[in-house]
């Protein structure tokens, strides 16, 4: 698969602490990619890498094959950013600002009048056009800054927490202007904490813990492995181990683990839990094999989950 | 430098600020010269009864010195204002990223935040070029003087706006950056007072022997003191100036001259070759200008590009060759006609 951004065991390193470690990210072409993790994970050091305004302690990230070490020009050209926290100038019009962007990214005096009418109209603020940046409310600040990073037509934006900040009714908008971008051909690559406003948005994930891309896939493939409508606890009087090798050759079980240390020999008694995946409608298959292997169960019990309970925990339990 | 330049004068020219900064100017030096035309006009009728004797100097002159040094006064805290905060500024509102993020050169952000700096300040040295042309008119100023007044205001301009800029380019806050330029030009300014002391030590008095040569009582300075006394009152534009003036009055060259020819300075029949103390002031202010801009230009773009006529590669790419190998590229291409795709 063609892939826009490609990344190979990039590393920042501040001191001793290591933000961003060895991380192979590959985005494809033309789907919308959502970084998720906790506050300090490296989503904003692997953006800041990515719109080359950090240099990477090592490993490579390329932009549509152009490095971000080697052709910083040619990267910058491909990407609009906007970053997570950003200040607009005073005293200039909405524009000014706009226009002032087109010059930086060299686009010829001709199309800039026409560009700056198009996108401001793409985002909704057409009629702020000759109101002063600084009057604009904070969802519209943010809407402009989408637009800024259109001026040049770069094929990937790079927006880390586009919707922080933003009331409900405008990050349901935003997440509709991220998809109509990405039917205009834009690739995305968009950061958050919340897991469950990416999945909505998102064709791609990638989880990010202290540094360390935990994994990434297909939305459809993460749900699956992630997004657990169910999740089962249960207890067994002894043979733990069996019921763990039963749970994890079921299809359409994940995840299944002990809960505190993982029990020695097949006879003490133990506590397990797994999640169901929406593969397997009726859990009662599983007790039925369970029970068919010869593993008491002594307890078994759906606990309601959804998609943050099971990011905490896959973040957590990949942690050292 | 032109999309820079562009927004910061647009911003700068909105609202009042701009022309009461300028309306405040134009009436202090209004007022000054009223101030200096009263007094001198006094003066010329009541001689000073501890005056040496000679004519006094020409009201022409008096005026010009005047307002070209009050100028200087009100520029050097100027200058710093408009520029310590161009770069630090932009980093404590959080808009300086987003301009990293385009293919902008350091040399075009920094030279365009300069532009933008100096052209107001220099709109306020063209707009008391009137009051110095009506000083020219009440006579006794050569027009020499009045280019050379106008060059040492501008090179001064130059070097507070760059400095400012500098500054502004290392350091975080604006306060910071300011602080230091204050500093940088009150030592230029207040500076001058110092060299002005120890030239003057080096100049006329013989008690540091190891600056004269020969006996005592036929000591005659080293050459190199002299020289030495000229970087000195050349660092200011105070002294460099003032100097100046007072060789153009006496007759020297505009550029350089002879200093103590025919004075019989013993061993120095000739006296000293003296270049004019504005020329060397120049040299080193501009130097100084171009070397902190060259700086400045390098602390907005750290990162510069590692390798860029044998770029990395992703691994797909290279070795499935899909796409196919970009061509090879021509390696003269200047940066900005590199931009654009392969
Ligand atoms: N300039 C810096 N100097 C030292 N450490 C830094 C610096 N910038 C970031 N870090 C550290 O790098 C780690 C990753 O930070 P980063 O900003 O990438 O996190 P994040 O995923 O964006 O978090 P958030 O959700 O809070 O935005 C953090 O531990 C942070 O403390
Ligand atoms: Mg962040």
């Amino acid at each position: 698969m063609d892939a826009l951004v490609q990344t190979q065991a990039l590393t920042k390193r501040y001191d001793n602490l290591v933000a961003l470690d060895s991380m192979n990210l590959s985005v494809e072409r033309n789907s919308i990619f959502g970084f998720v993790g906790p506050n300090g994970a490296g989503k904003t050091t692997s953006i800041r890498i990515i719109c080359t305004l950090l240099q990477p302690s090592s490993g490579e990230a390329w932009i549509d094959g152009h490095s971000v070490r080697d052709e910083p020009d040619r990267v910058r050209n491909r990407i609009g950013y906007m970053p997570d926290f950003f200040g607009v100038y005073e005293d200039m019009k909405v524009w000014e600002y706009m226009d002032f962007f087109a010059r930086c990214y060299d686009v010829p005096a001709s199309k800039r009048p026409g560009l700056t009418d198009e996108l401001l109209e793409l985002v909704d603020l057409g009629e702020k056009k000759n109101a002063y940046v600084e009057s604009l409310s904070r969802g519209m600040k943010q809407r402009l800054c989408l637009a800024r990073t259109l001026v040049h037509d770069p094929a990937l934006l790079v927006l880390d927490e586009p919707a922080s900040g933003l009331d409900p009714r405008a990050r349901v908008e935003m997440r509709e202007l991220l998809k109509e971008l990405r039917t205009m051909g834009k690739t995305i690559i968009l950061s958050s904490h919340i897991l469950a406003e990416l999945a909505d948005v998102c064709t791609h994930i990638g989880i990010i813990e202290r540094g360390r891309l935990l994994a990434s896939g297909r939305v459809e493939e993460m749900i699956g492995r992630l997004s657990v409508r169910k999740r089962v606890r249960m207890r067994v009087s002894s043979k733990p181990l069996t019921a763990h090798r039963v749970l994890s050759g079921f299809p359409g079980v994940v995840d299944a683990s002990f809960e505190g240390s993982a029990p020695e020999t097949d006879e003490q008694p133990a506590a397990l839990a797994f999640g169901l995946t929406e593969e397997v409608q009726d859990e009662s298959a599983v007790l039925t094999q369970l029970v068919s292997s010869g593993v008491p169960v002594r307890a078994f019990a759906e606990e309601s989950g959804d998609l943050e309970d099971v990011f905490l925990q896959i973040t957590k339990g990949q942690v050292q | 430098m032109q999309a820079i330049a562009t927004k910061e004068l647009r911003s700068r020219m909105r609202g009042g600020r701009a022309f009461g900064v300028l309306t405040v100017y134009l009436l202090l030096l209004s007022c000054l010269v009223v101030v200096i035309y009263g007094f001198t006009a006094r003066t010329i009728a009541n001689p000073n009864p501890f005056d040496a004797g000679g004519p006094p100097p020409p009201l022409g002159k008096i005026l010009f010195y005047g307002v070209t040094l009050v100028e200087l006064l009100l520029i050097a805290p100027l200058a710093p204002s408009f520029t310590a905060g161009a770069i630090a500024g932009e980093r404590e509102r959080q808009t300086f990223d987003l301009v990293m993020t385009t293919p902008i050169r350091g040399r075009d952000f920094v030279l365009g935040k300069l532009a933008s700096g100096i052209s107001y300040v220099l709109l306020l040295i063209f707009v008391a070029l009137p009051v110095q042309v009506l000083a020219l008119l009440f006579g006794g100023l050569t027009l020499t003087e009045l280019l050379l007044g106008f060059w040492t205001l501008i090179v001064a301009t130059v070097f507070y706006a760059s400095v400012s800029l500098f500054f502004s380019s290392v350091m975080k806050t604006t306060t910071t950056a300011s602080l230091f330029s204050y500093i940088v030009v009150a030592m230029s300014l207040i500076g001058a007072l110092f060299v002005a002391l120890i030239s003057s030590i080096i100049g006329i008095g013989g008690p540091l022997g190891i600056f004269f040569e020969g006996p005592p009582d036929q000591a005659a300075p080293k050459t190199w003191a002299v020289y030495l006394a000229l970087l000195l009152v050349s660092l200011s534009p105070l002294t460099a100036g003032g100097l100046t003036a007072v060789a153009l009055n006496t007759g020297e060259g505009t550029f350089w001259f002879r200093l103590g020819e025919g004075e019989g300075i013993p061993g120095h029949p000739n006296g000293y070759f003296i270049v004019s103390p504005w020329l060397v002031y120049s040299v080193i202010y501009l130097g100084l200008s171009a070397l902190v801009i060259f700086l400045s230009m390098r602390y907005v773009r750290p990162t510069t590009a590692r390798n860029p006529n044998n770029p990395s590669r992703p691994p797909v790419l290279r070795e499935e060759g899909l796409p196919p190998p970009p061509p090879p590229r021509r390696v003269d291409l200047p940066p900005s006609a590199a931009q654009e795709g392969t």
